[in-house]
């Protein structure tokens, strides 16, 4: 790995970087995210006003209701449980709720209030469940993996036996396209002639509990919801497989493999090979009908830099250079765990001509872009907004949030299909970026 | 109307003066303007180039303040570094001051900044950090440095951390070395929460009602005023703002120290708004300006006639907007097209936190009929039991309504253009009511 690790050793007494800004949000936002996956899922935050805005953000990729219990220093002195009862019910009577979440804070953490015994005492009439949402504890995509966790270890039922279902355990928030993403997933899955359950992407609570009779777990991106799979495994003994994500024809070629060597179903390296000939078909004939090939020659020149979480990032950087022969001279993992092994294990996958920046912070990514100057950039809005004055870039958005362009329709970027959809979005955005 | 929207009726100055009176049993609303304090101190802090704010707590509060990205809204105080000491469990039980001094040199070491402004979320607040002590004596030569305990659990709000924010600008102005007044210059203050194009356009027309009146800009606070800029507003002769209120704190020290005079008109919404906007500057600052022989302001009186009669007599207008400012606004400019206005949607918490603007514009003479109702049915319900009402709001649940759907934004609101903009556009919305295939009407 020729990598630069973000991470000076940290003074003895200091915990962390003394100061970053962060690429990763709070933990409300993850948990929000995850509960209003559950149809009539609202959430209650117990903190302060500021922290309602981490449940809000949620609603912009989920139906997610939300409120607060308009915390403050009185109650951060003498405790919020009272107010916090009344604002169960009323939350409740507001938003035709069917699970109810609680999402405790930094305040209310530090106070030590006892939001389950206020739960308990409220008795409301559906399922209640605390959450802990506390910035300090978790980020936004740790909160994700927990609550998922959370959630299942309420509501899975015990195994009766199976029904030849797969689960697949939704990569939720990961990035602005990740429920297109699950449902190409689903569809991959479900040629090996399976039920497939899509978990935390639109269920109801009973989903949650039917789960247990699945045959086999997929992770739809190995860095979301490992603590949820080993749920499923210790409660249900559920096996669980977290492949690279299927970003490209061979990725997605591998993961199919990876799925039918879990389930010992006999598919060949040869039947999944013929899918990604017909989708590099569907390339060449789609090709056929635009005058020039030049943004693809373009991709061998060019600065290309990718920005995104470790999987992904990695993902992408494997697409670009075997797949469309364009090296990144540049790869950002935006990561506060630099020292995860599994994520260095991705870096040492990259190319060896690829500079490798582990970070958690925005401000060195911004360095890093305004150093290389890319043509092409991989990444989210956020780069790219502040990328925009170096010079023109072609950008595609493959990190949260990416909302720059809006696609109504499903449009994912993972399996064969979306690979498809990736290219056709690459190639226009050289176009329009360099003619 | 029915028995039970009658009992739902009201007025706006019993609202106010039951919740002065904590007559009303308040319960914090979700208005997403109604962010922590520590936010409207690091928005303001956020204005001037040549500072650096570093919020001491978790980093899950910092990276709140990028939420317009994926909404697809994006400010200058996006892209500007959003620092945080980024508080572990580890801070949380042994404290996070060692932490704070270093990010604090990392700072200089980095950016050298003029400013360096250190505000707390509620981690460090409710562990106490002794965050004064830790930037006592760390200030580099020529280099100020502020500090603000704004943690949301305080309750104190957007609003209170904006007030906080200018209180401690102020008091650096009063420490620099002093500087002459320049009489007949005044500094502009346009709305904040507008961006881009708009964001120009409204500073622009600002400039040019002021000009208008024969006065010089000395100065305009604006996203990106170098820091020396910001110090040198308190060379100006007064201060004149869009929207008063998110200014005020500043008008008032600045008056306080330097003498600075204070144009407390606002909300030139409308031609009679913003005609009460430049007669209040040219008052303050002993200028006779003939409204009377204004051909611009002749043609604007001739539009309204012509979107007057066009509204006819007696008709009711229900305004549903923020309970704010743009609400007084948008009441004026009803009323200044001969319409009726109704308030509908007004939260009470809000009232309560913005209870200085409200208790001025009552005693200003400002009233308006309340219906008591923030839920979209039951305002649906009072709109369809009027005859013909123009719905005055930012979202659209009123097919076959005539809407006047007005976001300040992202339209042109402001002075005489921003009246001009107005008044056409509401022909437009009189002429065109909205189909009911329309994508732009809220879908329930």
């Amino acid at each position: 790995m020729d990598g630069i690790l973000d991470t000076a050793p940290a003074a003895e007494g200091v915990s962390g970087p003394c100061m970053v800004d962060p690429v990763t949000k709070c933990a409300i936002f993850g948990i929000a995210q995850v509960v209003g996956e559950i149809r009539g899922g609202t959430v209650l935050v117990h903190g302060p006003k500021g922290c309602a805005f981490p449940a809000f953000e949620a609603t912009h990729l989920s139906q997610v209701r939300f409120n607060y219990s308009e915390m403050c220093e009185k109650t951060v002195i003498f405790g919020g449980e009272t107010l916090l009862r009344e604002k169960l019910w009323e939350t409740y009577h507001d938003n035709d709720t069917l699970l109810m979440g609680v999402i405790s804070t930094c305040s209310s953490e530090i106070i030590g209030d006892d939001i389950e015994g206020v739960i308990a005492s409220a008795g409301l009439p559906v399922p209640v469940l605390k959450f802990e949402g506390a910035g300090f504890k978790r980020t936004h995509r740790q909160a994700i993996d927990n609550a998922m966790a959370v959630l299942l270890k309420r509501f899975l039922r015990a195994r009766e036996g199976s029904d030849g279902s797969i689960n697949l355990l939704c990569h939720v928030g990961a990035h602005s396209r990740w429920k297109d993403d699950c449902v190409e997933l689903a569809a991959l899955l479900r040629r090996f002639g399976r039920p497939v359950r899509p978990l935390f992407l639109d269920n109801d609570l009973s989903d949650l509990a039917a789960a247990a009779a699945a045959d086999l777990t997929v992770l739809a991106s190995p860095d979301v919801g490992d603590e949820a799979a080993r749920v499923l495994k210790r409660k249900a003994k559920i096996p669980y497989i977290a492949p690279p994500p299927p970003i490209g024809l061979e990725r997605t070629a591998d993961w199919l493999m990876a799925v039918a060597g879990a389930l010992g179903d006999p598919l060949s390296r040869d039947e999944v090979d013929a899918l990604a000939d017909a989708s590099r078909r569907r390339f060449w004939t789609g090709l056929g009908r635009v005058s020039s090939q030049r943004p693809f020659e373009h991709l061998r020149t060019a600065r290309i830099a990718v920005v995104a979480e470790p999987a992904a990032a990695e993902a992408y950087a494997h697409l670009l250079t075997r797949e469309l022969e364009g090296t990144p001279s540049l790869v950002i993992f935006k990561t506060t765990t630099p020292d995860d092994p599994e994520e260095r294990a991705l870096a040492d996958k990259l190319p060896a001509t690829s500079r490798v920046v582990v970070t958690g912070d925005n401000a060195r990514i911004e360095a890093e872009l305004r150093a290389a100057c890319p043509d092409i950039l991989l990444g989210s809005d956020l780069d790219f907004i502040k990328h925009q004055g170096a010079g023109r870039v072609a950008y595609v958005g493959v990190s949260y949030p990416s909302t720059r362009r809006v696609y109504l329709n499903p449009r994912s970027y993972w399996g064969f299909d979306g690979a498809l959809n990736f290219v056709e979005d690459l190639f226009n955005a050289v176009t329009d970026a360099h003619g | 109307m029915t028995p039970a929207i009658e009992e739902r009726m009201g007025l706006f100055s019993e609202l106010v003066e039951a919740v002065e009176a904590d007559l009303v049993r308040i319960r914090e609303g979700l208005d997403m303007h109604q962010f922590c304090a520590y936010w409207g101190a690091h928005e303001i802090f956020g204005y001037i180039d040549g500072a650096v704010c570093v919020v001491h707590g978790t980093s899950g509060c910092m990276s709140n303040r990028r939420f317009l990205l994926p909404f697809g809204g994006a400010d200058k105080c996006h892209l500007e570094p959003q620092y945080t000491t980024a508080f572990s469990e580890h801070d949380v039980i042994f404290g996070g001051e060692r932490k704070l001094a270093e990010a604090i040199a990392l700072v200089q070491e980095r950016h050298n900044p003029k400013l360096i402004a250190v505000i707390t979320n509620c981690c460090a607040d409710i562990i106490g950090d002794d965050v004064g002590g830790v930037v006592r004596g760390m200030e580099k030569d020529g280099q100020r440095i502020v500090w603000l305990h704004t943690g949301g659990f305080t309750g104190k709000s957007y609003r209170k951390g904006t007030e906080e924010a200018f209180n401690a600008l102020a008091r650096l102005m009063a420490e620099a070395p002093p500087k002459q007044v320049v009489p007949g210059t005044i500094n502009l203050f346009p709305r904040r929460w507008v961006w881009g194009e708009n964001q120009q356009r409204e500073a622009a027309e600002g400039i040019r009602m002021l000009e208008k009146l024969g006065l010089k800009v000395n100065s305009i606070l604006r996203k990106g005023i170098p820091y020396e800029e910001f110090l040198d507003l308190r060379t100006a002769e007064a201060n004149v703002s869009q929207c008063f209120f998110w200014s005020m704190e500043l008008f008032e020290q600045m008056s306080r120290h330097f003498g600075t005079k204070q144009i407390k008109a606002s909300n030139p919404v409308g031609l009679t708004s913003s005609l009460a906007w430049m007669e209040a500057t040219a008052r303050t600052m002993g200028i006779d300006y003939d409204f009377d022989n204004d051909p611009e302001v002749a043609e604007l009186k001739e539009l309204r006639e012509r979107v007057r009669a066009r509204v006819g007599r007696g008709r009711k207008a229900v305004v549903w907007t923020q309970t704010g400012e743009k609400l007084v606004g948008l009441v004026k400019f009803a009323r200044d097209l001969g319409l009726d206005p109704v308030a509908v949607g007004v939260d009470p918490a809000i009232v309560r936190d913005k209870m200085g603007m409200f208790r001025k514009e009552l005693n200003d003479g400002f009233d308006v009929p309340l219906y008591l109702s923030s839920y979209v049915e039951e305002i649906k319900g009072f709109v369809d039991s009027l005859d013909d009402p123009v719905v005055i709001c930012n979202e659209d649940y009123f097919p076959g309504r005539v809407v006047f759907r007005h976001r300040y934004n992202g339209q042109q609101t402001y002075g005489l253009e921003g009246a001009r903009s107005m008044y056409g556009e509401f022909l437009h919305a009189l002429d065109n009511r909205r189909s009911r295939y329309s994508f732009l009407r809220e879908a329930v």
